[in-house]
């Protein structure tokens, strides 16, 4: 059992890359914290950093109150699941669960009684005297997994151990993990870039851009208060809804639709100024509720997933996308462009929307979020 | 985990470097063991100046540069005629390695008795045919082309080998656009196959080239640099400086010579051998 | 040209190739092979009777038994110390990166480079002084050198292919280098590391240029005692001919054997064949 603090890490490559930023993450004992972020943002380098295969540039990595920095890989007592698995491809699924405790010199009965025990509860035994290469790649994601548990190493590091696997064996294997999680409650850093996993699984989620860390929060934290307009676009799917804006004594103005806003929640700064407005998808509904508001929309498109439906009707104001101000071109996007944008709400399966008809819809200001669109920082987190 | 790789080939390098330096401005002559000494740079200046030296630098030159020719053309022909399937190809790829494998002793002997003017495998085949026969490596002429012959006997294979496994590493994409532009096989040929493959002929050119430079074996047991010094190579020349003659520190500076040109011709293609590793 | 012409042409001109390039084996087999009078009736050697007798002379001298013997042990042990030296340097280079590798990768390249006798003098003095001339030892020794840029850049491009992932993932099982290299890295690559071998023990076999100047007296290996036999005038180029290929023949089994690893390993990792 570990705790894992991550204090002011930064990883630059050889080449110069910057691929780790100034990150500082703390992993508590038995917690299991997602890492996630687009391709390329530094989470297999930070893992990596972790697990010692890769030199800390600058900052410490501290594992139970000890400095681990220089410590190698060998002696770290972490087990890693790579997104290839890196099965030993020329032992038996046996050989590969002991490798480590043999390495160890572990005694022999317990060493069997370890591998025994993770084969049952992987459900392997039938595979014990096979090699990788007669496995299928959800057996291979068990044998690893298997490897990875029998050495009850003090955390577990997993690298996208998902992500070759079809999506039905994905689905499966995701409740298997949560299982596992349940019952062995071991310290875990876990890197994906799905965020139905990053949800699913993690006490806590650490949403990475660029080499930094954009928000660690709980799933519900995550999604329901989004520091940035980067968190708030990355998380949630259908992703969140974004257009321009602008704040007239106490009002939030989108286009010709107009939003009472408590008087509590408008920041005093941003009177008369122009903001990014995001609505998620599902926080327009098909029934008004208490302080809703009403907009008539012209349904263009319908999408149905089956027991809820994907409706896209435009709105009379200026599109703005996540990304461009989470890189800073958020002013710019703000003063120019088009007033005509699409939403997506997502609706009851009984809605009787259909392309080209107009229906009501209901917003509660309270859950619409407001983006500074210079810095794409929140001025005030949605939330029902 | 590298050092006594690292030591190993020090010593291989360093030592006979240093050591050779150390001879070639020494008077170190076996036949004349009491006039040792410093000499200077005598030692180079007398190769150089040497009969046997510009002779036997254009003699390599002109093996090394038609052996390797000829190599590449053939070889690359074969590896073309090789490169779309086609039954049995494997028995021919098999084939192919004997050549350059084998021991080149025996080799050279098996052809120093085909070349044999009487009696010797090829003119009893021309007498045969009712051809004239020729005099192969006992005349001055034909010596030094009968080695090519050898070498390129031996070692054409292995260009073949080379190159076909780079004409099949080749994206068919290329060849199928090139084809839909309306290019016939030769044009693909010239225009897009050779132009791939061309670190891979470089690879080929700087191997063969080294090993030309190098060869040693069949030269001594076909001709031993003969008849007269028609095919006397800077190797053979060395040999015979050294060994025969006993002079080691004119070897010596022959020696240095030697190395020089080998690295000034090969440090080029070694790097870019060397540096792209990242293929994986 | 429709494809079954073309393909008939490809086969035709192959096959002639084929032809040429196997005849003169074919044709030494052939005079290994021809009773030994034949040179003296001026028989075409094809037409000559077929006898063993030659071979049998050949297995019964001594002499060239003895070098088939020395030429065996001093490629066994030479491939033995190439494989202990190289392979572990191989290993680094092709999973580690650190500063100076490309260099360093260079000058193990460029050692390949030499002309024999560029080296050989310096070794002769050296050698003469510490009186190991003529002896098993030195020839080991140099076979040895010989050989380590070609083992090392073919185990080299072996371990280059192996996936990183299970070399670090053994290192996270708890497994410093030495161990990663001889239980994870190793078994992955023992194809390569076979194909390695042969033809580290076929170069030393074919080896010539030292084995004559460094030894050759009292130490002969099978090419020396082979170029041995033509001083003599008297011989019997039948039996010269058995002889050379008692010399290929071992060869020309471990090529068949290696054959996937050999071009590989000939052009230094620069073909993956
Ligand atoms: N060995 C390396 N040398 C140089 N740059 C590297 C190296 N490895 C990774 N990088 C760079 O560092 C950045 C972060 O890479 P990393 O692999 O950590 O991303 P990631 O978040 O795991 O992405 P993915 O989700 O695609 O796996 C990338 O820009 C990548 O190009
Ligand atoms: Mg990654």
């Amino acid at each position: 059992m570990a705790s894992i603090s991550i204090e002011n890490v930064s990883k630059r490559y050889a080449d110069g890359a910057l691929a780790v930023n100034h990150v500082s993450l703390d992993v508590a004992d038995g917690e299991f914290v997602v890492l996630v972020g687009p391709s390329g943002c530094g989470k297999s380098t930070l893992l990596r950093m972790i697990a010692g295969l890769e030199e800390i540039s600058d900052g410490r990595i501290v594992v139970n109150g000890k400095v681990v920095n220089e410590l190698p890989a060998k002696d770290r007592d972490i087990a890693m699941v790579f997104q290839t698995y890196a099965l030993f491809p020329h032992m038996t699924v046996e050989r590969n669960l002991s490798f480590g405790l043999r390495l160890r010199g572990t005694p022999r009965a317990e060493t069997e009684r370890r591998v025994r025990e993770a084969a049952a509860l992987l459900r392997l035994e039938p595979l014990m005297t096979r090699r990788p290469g007669q496995l299928s790649g959800g057996q291979r994601q068990r044998v690893a997994i298997g490897r990875a548990l029998v050495r009850e190493p003090a955390a577990f590091l997993m690298d996208e151990p998902l992500s070759n696997l079809d999506a039905k064996l994905r689905v499966h294997m995701r409740t298997e993990f949560a299982r596992l999680r349940e019952r062995l409650h071991t310290t875990t850093v876990y890197v994906t870039h799905d965020q139905v996993e990053a949800m699913t699984l993690g006490d806590r989620v650490c949403v990475m851009r660029d080499g930094l860390v954009q928000q660690v929060d709980t799933p519900e934290q995550l999604f329901l208060r989004p520091r940035n307009i980067f968190v708030a676009g990355f998380i949630g799917s259908p992703e969140m809804n974004f257009a321009a804006g602008r704040i007239e004594n106490g009002e939030l103005r989108l286009g010709s639709l107009r939003f009472p806003l408590p008087a509590a929640a408008v920041p005093a700064a941003s009177e008369g100024k122009p903001v990014v407005v995001g609505l998620r998808p599902s926080d327009i509904r098909e029934v008004p509720g208490k302080d809703t508001v009403e907009m008539r929309v012209q349904v263009e498109l319908v999408e149905r997933l089956g027991s809820e439906i994907l409706a896209v009707f435009p709105v009379d104001a200026t599109g703005v996308s996540a990304d461009s101000v989470a890189a800073g071109d958020g002013a710019a996007i703000m003063a120019g462009g088009e007033s005509r944008t699409s939403f997506t709400a997502r609706l009851d399966a009984s809605t009787p929307a259909a392309a080209g008809r107009p229906i009501p819809l209901h917003v509660n200001p309270a859950a619409i979020h407001l983006f500074d669109p210079a810095t794409g920082m929140a001025l005030r987190q949605g939330g029902t | 985990m590298l050092a006594p790789m690292v030591v190993v080939l020090a010593a291989l390098t360093i030592y006979p470097f240093l050591a050779n330096l150390w001879y070639s401005i020494r008077a170190v002559d076996l036949t004349q063991p009491f006039k040792q000494g410093f000499v200077g740079l005598r030692n180079f200046t007398s190769v150089v100046t040497g009969s046997g030296f510009l002779h036997s630098l254009t003699v390599t030159i002109v093996f090394v540069v038609v052996a390797l020719a000829l190599q590449l053309v053939i070889g690359f022909l074969v590896a073309l005629a090789l490169w779309r399937p086609l039954r049995g190809s494997r028995i021919f790829t098999t084939l192919l390695i004997l050549p350059f494998g084998l021991t080149p002793v025996a080799l050279a002997l098996a052809w120093r008795l085909l070349f044999n003017p009487s009696g010797g495998g090829i003119n009893v085949l021309l007498a045969h045919f009712g051809l004239p026969t020729l005099d192969w490596t006992a005349s001055d002429a034909l010596a030094l082309p009968s080695l090519i012959i050898v070498d390129t006997w031996q070692w054409t294979p292995f260009v073949v080998l080379i190159l076909l496994a780079g004409l099949m590493a080749l994206p068919k994409e290329a060849f199928e656009a090139a084809a839909v532009e309306g290019a016939g096989f030769w044009r693909s040929v010239f225009y897009v196959a050779l132009p791939l493959l061309r670190p891979l002929i470089l690879v080929v050119v700087l191997f063969r080239g080294i090993d030309l430079f190098r060869t040693f074996d069949t030269f001594w047991v076909i001709t031993a640099g003969g008849p007269g010094n028609a095919t006397e190579t800077l190797n053979v020349l060395l040999y015979r400086t050294a060994f025969q003659n006993l002079n080691f520190g004119r070897a010596a500076a022959l020696a240095l010579i030697m190395l020089v040109i080998v690295l000034v011709v090969s440090q080029p293609i070694t790097k870019r051998i060397v540096s792209p590793r990242e293929r994986r | 040209m429709s494809p079954a012409t073309g393909r008939l042409l490809r086969t035709v001109f192959l096959t002639l190739f084929c032809i040429v390039w196997v005849a003169p084996l074919f044709y030494t087999l052939r005079v290994a092979l021809a009773d030994p009078i034949y040179a003296q009736s001026g028989t075409p050697p094809l037409l000559a009777a077929i006898t063993f007798e030659n071979f049998a002379g050949v297995f019964a001298n001594a002499e060239f038994m003895g070098a088939l013997l020395n030429s065996l042990i001093i490629g066994v042990a030479s491939t033995i110390l190439v494989l202990i030296i190289a392979v572990p340097a191989a290993f680094v280079c092709a999973t580690f990166e650190f500063r100076g590798r490309a260099n360093l990768e260079a000058w193990i390249l460029s050692t390949r480079m030499l002309p024999a006798f560029v080296v050989v003098l310096p070794y002769f003095i050296l050698f003469r002084s510490v009186q190991l001339l003529d002896t098993m030892l030195v020839l080991i020794i140099m076979h040895t050198v010989i050989s380590l840029a070609l083992a090392f850049f073919m185990l080299r491009s072996f371990f280059a292919d192996i996936p990183k992932e299970t070399l670090e993932a053994a290192n996270l099982e708890g497994a410093g280098h030495l161990t990663t290299l001889l239980r994870v890295a190793l078994p992955q690559v023992r194809g390569g590391l076979i194909a390695t071998a042969i033809l580290v023990f076929i170069f030393s076999w074919n080896e010539l240029a030292f084995s004559f100047t460094l030894a050759g007296g009292a130490v002969k290996t099978g090419p020396v005692a082979i170029l041995g036999f033509i001083a003599f005038q008297n011989v019997q180029v039948a039996g010269l001919m058995a002889a050379a290929n008692l010399l290929i023949a071992p060869i020309a089994i471990l090529l068949i054997v290696a054959q996937k690893g050999l071009i590989r390993g000939l052009s230094f990792g620069a073909v993956r064949a």
